[in-house]
């Protein structure tokens, strides 16, 4: 064969293609292919590496931009504790000004967190000490550093003083904060009212609640209780089943779904629905005749939904279900739980029944059924829920802002003015009429979410829905744990922050 | 005013880092060899600048005097290391040599604010190695043949990975090392060498199926053992280091794609089959869902660099100590918290500096076997430092390795350094067979031109000389007669090869030796890529113009060397 390369060599030198050839063949044929190293191999050994050393860096930049907040919102991140030892934990204050948490330092240098209004913000400002939780732990990181001028820092430093940390301003409004503390009174529960066009959340409390001043004390009771949970936000991480509420995702799955028929849609009610032996029957067995899809929502008709259920097709009502975020997380940095949508294609007529009426097995959180309430109000688009307005050296410059931010459109201009009508209708004819003579419009949705604890049967009170109908201005949450129906409880508790927003 | 020098001593590291790894990449924009020199010396300056401003840090911090004396035995070190390695070894690679004492001096700086006294530790163990690692090339030069006993080796390793599997201690879930009165030693760091030399030595003539067969089942052999061991992190460095020495020495990329595949096939059963694989693997999904047992250190790592973001909390500013055994396998963690992600993207880039040395030395071995075993080394540097970055940050599992030189490890320090001088060793050793067999065949001087610091590619014809990292995609391009023309002419050297009377030994060489089968117009580039020929006055003529001319000569040349081999079997 070397011969045979050679001659080849010769004979062809002219053409140069051909004698290309003939080298590729002698470099595999040859006999002894450790001589004549060449090094294509090499370079491309090299190319590899480097590659992986590129992808190295690549990740390294990924994480500094795009990780760096959650990870250092992380609850379990102790990292900035170190910074105890240098910075005064800043203050967290409501919108309009009121301290709702600060540290207040003793002649011997003592350090104690001081929350001025105890257990109105217990839940969404939180707490700093055994663990974190709320605003302290989210923004722990900004609390204890500081971007007061290089200046002042070596000042500080001389004076052997500790720096104090940035100061964050919530968008917590206290007024509407009080009012849906006082309105919940002493059920258990949640209120989340949040701007359906920026996305500030202004109000959000949990019941049963605590005395965050007194944490320390209070620990060992707090977390030996399973029962009541006093610890948990229930506004951001209780998961309820949404009863009634749930018909709004029903009704726009069934326009999707049936985009000639539904406003032809027309259903007899008889106050039951029997289907291989599962009845579902309206509220109090109430008789609701002949309605179209509308008049279903708005008197919240169990069997016209029931109905719905079995003509939906189960996986496009899931795939809905989780583009509205069920069984994923919410756009936001506060620590929430996620809603439960379980709905398979091949469930049993009962279950696709019970779960178009929000019974079923889906759970949902007030933060995420305030923000599908937020979405219909904000034509459709979603924007991202957050808690601090802006955050201001401790001395009072402005460090940075935070930007409202659209999440998603998730639902077309169109289908968010059907729904707007449907929820106005509950309003005006419905279950939530309550709501109404105020001198502001509203639109909304109420829920009796049946549950069995224990073995007791009881009713959670729901109610979802935003004021201003033609340009909303507050979309809000309320659940009263075993408040009865939610035009008995959680409207009225609506109404109430409403007033309090327009001063009425 | 103490905060407001840590503060800017913060930056000041980084910028000195950045210029430092710049200079690693633009070094051989030099054209003159005294220029390229003084951006050596200025990389040295760099390094010791860095090194100072973190003890003043480190010492303002800790306040203890101790500090300063450990500083300035550091600097002694640093010093002795850069004259002996420059003056014993001339034509040793210069940047290798900066980045072995740089990777050592960040090393330096990090235990030490981890622990002083595994710091003082560390020094003595790596102050040790470097001594052995100065005397390796030698004794690698005057006994040759331990670097043919691959027999020897792979027996040997195969021995000494067995008997860790068996009767090592288990630390970390994993069994790598052996206590010898008060120090631990892990075996595998040293095997790793060995066994390079093994599985090049069984390659380097693998002419049949049968010898590639044999060689893998002996490296599976390896990987199995520490597969069973629990230590995954050198079973894969062992596994990669394989396929690519068997990649440059078969040329068979279909070889490498069926190992990749039966090594992916045999990492998904790995995952169902131990649940110590299992544990890396979900920790590395989500660190968060089992944080307390094992997304513990994950995430503190990943707080770590989040802590640090780009420019770092400033040496002693962070708490890179929350992560457990952050000094062996967290070290870029550790780094990336306190002297921030910029000085961490450095870091990287100049251990990739090291390992594109490592083959641009493999580059200009023209004995196949040397070429084996240094680009082996060089995969196994690179992978170690891929597995230890990368399951730091969460890009891949974590494997539990150390980076090398910079993290604490006598072990590591030890096999590191000894890597870097065996590669540095072949490459004289070369020189020096070169020398005998230019001796009686005349014309060879030229081979003394070479100079390893000349540059990577050496003006190489495809790699073009501005740019020596970012050409090589003229590989491919190849093409015996366009890619040569211009730069380096052979017009001389070609008529000094072709004569037949100028090469009576060739038959005589066997196996080992370099020229043998040069001929083939498919061979010339080693020699142009590794520039061995690129004396000052060759650059008359391209080979196209004299690739006729030059024909007959060359063939007379190859055929007498071919019959010769052939008499020879």
């Amino acid at each position: 064969m070397a011969t045979g390369n050679r001659n080849g060599a010769d004979g062809k030198r002219g053409n140069q293609s051909v004698k290309k050839i003939r080298t590729r063949e002698i470099r595999f044929d040859q006999d002894n292919p450790e001589v004549g190293t060449r090094n294509t191999e090499l370079g491309i050994v090299t190319y590899t590496f480097v590659f992986l050393f590129i992808i190295l860096v690549g990740y390294l930049v990924y994480l500094n931009i795009w990780k760096v907040d959650s990870l250092n919102s992380n609850v379990y991140n102790t990292k900035h504790d170190v910074n105890m030892d240098k910075y005064i934990r800043g203050s967290i204050l409501s919108a309009d000004g009121t301290v709702l948490a600060e540290t207040q330092v003793a002649d011997d240098g003592t350090e104690t967190r001081v929350y001025p209004c105890y257990n109105m913000f217990a839940h969404a400002v939180g707490y700093a000490t055994n663990g974190k939780s709320g605003i302290e732990s989210a923004y722990n990181s900004d609390l204890l550093s500081s971007h007061a001028s290089i200046l002042t820092q070596i000042r500080d430093e001389s004076e052997k003083q500790k720096a104090r940390g940035d100061t964050l301003v919530t968008t917590l409004n206290y007024s509407l904060q009080n009012t849906a503390y006082q309105a919940l009174g002493g059920y258990n529960g949640a209120v989340l009212a949040l701007e359906p066009d920026t996305g500030k959340i202004l109000a959000m409390v949990s019941k049963p609640d605590y005395d965050p001043n007194r944490i320390g004390e209070l620990w060992e009771d707090l977390i030996s209780d399973e029962s009541s949970s006093v610890l948990l936000n229930r506004a951001t991480q209780g998961l309820y089943p949404p009863g009634s509420i749930f018909k709004i995702l029903t009704a726009l799955s069934y326009m999707r779904q049936k985009p000639g028929a539904y406003q032809n849609f027309s259903y007899e009610c008889t106050s039951e629905l029997t289907k291989e032996g599962v009845t579902i029957s309206c509220y109090n067995h109430t008789v609701h005749g002949t309605e179209d899809l509308k008049a279903a929502l708005s008197h919240s008709c169990n069997t016209a939904f029931a109905s719905i259920g079995l003509e939906l097709d189960s996986g496009d009502f899931h795939t809905l279900c989780e583009e509205f975020l069920f069984n994923k997380a919410l756009p936001t940095t506060l620590m929430h739980s996620t809603s439960k949508f379980t709905l398979e294609d091949k469930a049993s007529y009962g279950e696709r029944m019970m779960t178009a009426i929000g019974q079923g097995s889906t759970l949902v959180t007030p933060l995420h059924m305030a923000l599908i309430a937020a979405t219909v109000a904000n034509g459709g688009i979603m924007m991202r829920p957050y808690m601090v307005d802006h955050m201001e050296t401790y001395d009072g410059d402005l460090v940075s802002t935070t930007k409202p931010s659209a999440y998603k459109r998730l639902m077309t201009t169109e289908e968010a003015r059907i729904l707007k009508e449907f929820m106005t209708e509950t309003v005006t004819a419905g279950t939530a009429t309550e709501l109404g003579g105020y001198g502001f419009t509203a639109a909304g949705k109420t829920g009796s979410a049946e549950f069995v604890l224990n073995g007791e049967e009881g009713t959670h009170s729901w109610f979802i829905g935003f004021s201003n109908v033609e340009d909303p201005d507050l979309a809000v949450a309320v659940i009263a744990e075993n408040g009865g129906t939610g035009s008995d409880t959680a409207v009225p508790i609506a109404a109430q922050i409403f007033r309090t927003y327009y001063g009425v | 005013m103490s905060n407001l020098i840590i503060q800017v001593s913060k930056y000041l590291i980084i910028i000195l880092m950045a210029l430092y790894t710049f200079q690693c990449f633009t070094v051989f924009s030099q054209k003159d060899e005294d220029d390229r020199n003084f951006v050596f010396l200025r990389q040295n300056t760099l390094m010791f600048f860095m090194h100072f401003v973190a003890f003043t840090v480190l010492y303002l911090e800790m306040g203890d005097v101790m500090v300063l004396f450990f500083y300035g035995s550091q600097v002694i070190y640093l010093v002795a290391t850069l004259v002996l390695f420059r003056n014993l070894y001339p034509l040793a690679s210069k940047l290798l040599i900066n980045n072995m004492c740089m990777l050592i001096t960040i090393g330096f700086i990090m235990i030490t604010r981890i622990s002083y006294d595994k710091s003082v530790k560390q020094f003595k163990i790596v102050a040790l190695s470097t001594v052995i690692a100065l005397i390796i090339p030698i004794i690698i030069r005057k006994l040759r043949f331990i670097t043919k006993m691959y027999w020897f080796y792979t027996m040997a390793g195969i021995g000494l990975l067995a008997l860790v599997a068996i009767m090592a201690r288990t630390t970390y879930g994993a069994k790598i090392s052996f206590d010898i009165g008060p120090v631990s030693i892990q075996p595998s760091e040293f095997v790793k060498i060995i066994y390079v030399f093994a599985i090049a030595g069984l390659l380097s003539n693998a002419r049949e199926f049968k010898r590639v067969v044999i060689a893998t089942a002996l490296a599976a052999v390896h990987v199995l053992i520490l597969v069973v061991s629990k230590d995954l992190g050198s079973a894969l460095i062992f596994f990669v280091t394989y396929l690519v020495v068997l990649f440059v020495a078969t040329k068979n990329p279909f070889l490498v794609l069926a190992g990749i595949l039966s090594g992916s096939l045999a990492a998904v059963g790995a995952y169902f089959l131990f649940g110590h694989v299992r544990v890396r693997v979900e920790a590395w999904r989500d660190p968060f869902e089992d944080y307390y047992v094992n997304g513990y250190q994950i995430s503190q790592s990943l707080f770590s660099i989040a802590a640090g973001t780009w420019f770092g909390t400033g040496l002693y500013q962070g708490s890179p100590t929350a992560i457990s055994i952050v000094e062996q396998d967290f070290m870029f963690s550790a780094i990336a918290e306190e002297l921030g992600s910029i000085f961490g993207i450095c870091l990287i880039l100049v251990c990739m500096s090291c390992f594109i040395m490592f083959v641009n030395i493999a580059m200009q071995l023209t004995n196949r076997f040397y070429r084996l075993v240094a680009v082996g080394l060089g995969a196994t540097y690179a992978t170690q430092v891929f597995l230890t970055i990368g399951g730091g940050i969460k890009l891949i599992p974590l494997t539990g390795v150390t980076l090398p030189l910079v993290s604490y490890g006598g072990s590591s320090a030890l096999s590191t350094l000894i890597m870097f001088a065996v590669v540095q060793g072949l490459y004289m050793l070369q020189r020096d067979e070169e020398k005998k067999q230019s001796a009686p065949a005349g014309g060879q001087d030229s081979y003394e031109d070479y100079d390893p610091n000349y540059g990577y590619p050496q003006s190489g014809p495809v790699y073009g000389d501005q740019d020596p990292y970012g050409n090589y995609g003229g590989y491919d391009g190849y093409d015996p007669q366009g890619g040569y023309a211009g730069q380096n002419g052979y017009d001389d050297s070609f008529a000094g090869y072709g004569d037949p009377g100028g090469y009576p030994p060739y038959g005589g060489y066997g196996e080992q030796n370099p020229y043998d089968g040069y001929g083939g117009p498919d061979d010339y580039d080693v020699y142009g890529r590794g520039g061995n020929y690129a004396g000052p006055g060759w650059e008359s003529g391209g080979y196209e113009e004299d690739y006729g001319s030059q024909g007959g000569e060359r063939t007379d040349g190859y055929g007498k060397q071919k019959r010769s081999r052939r008499k020879k079997r």
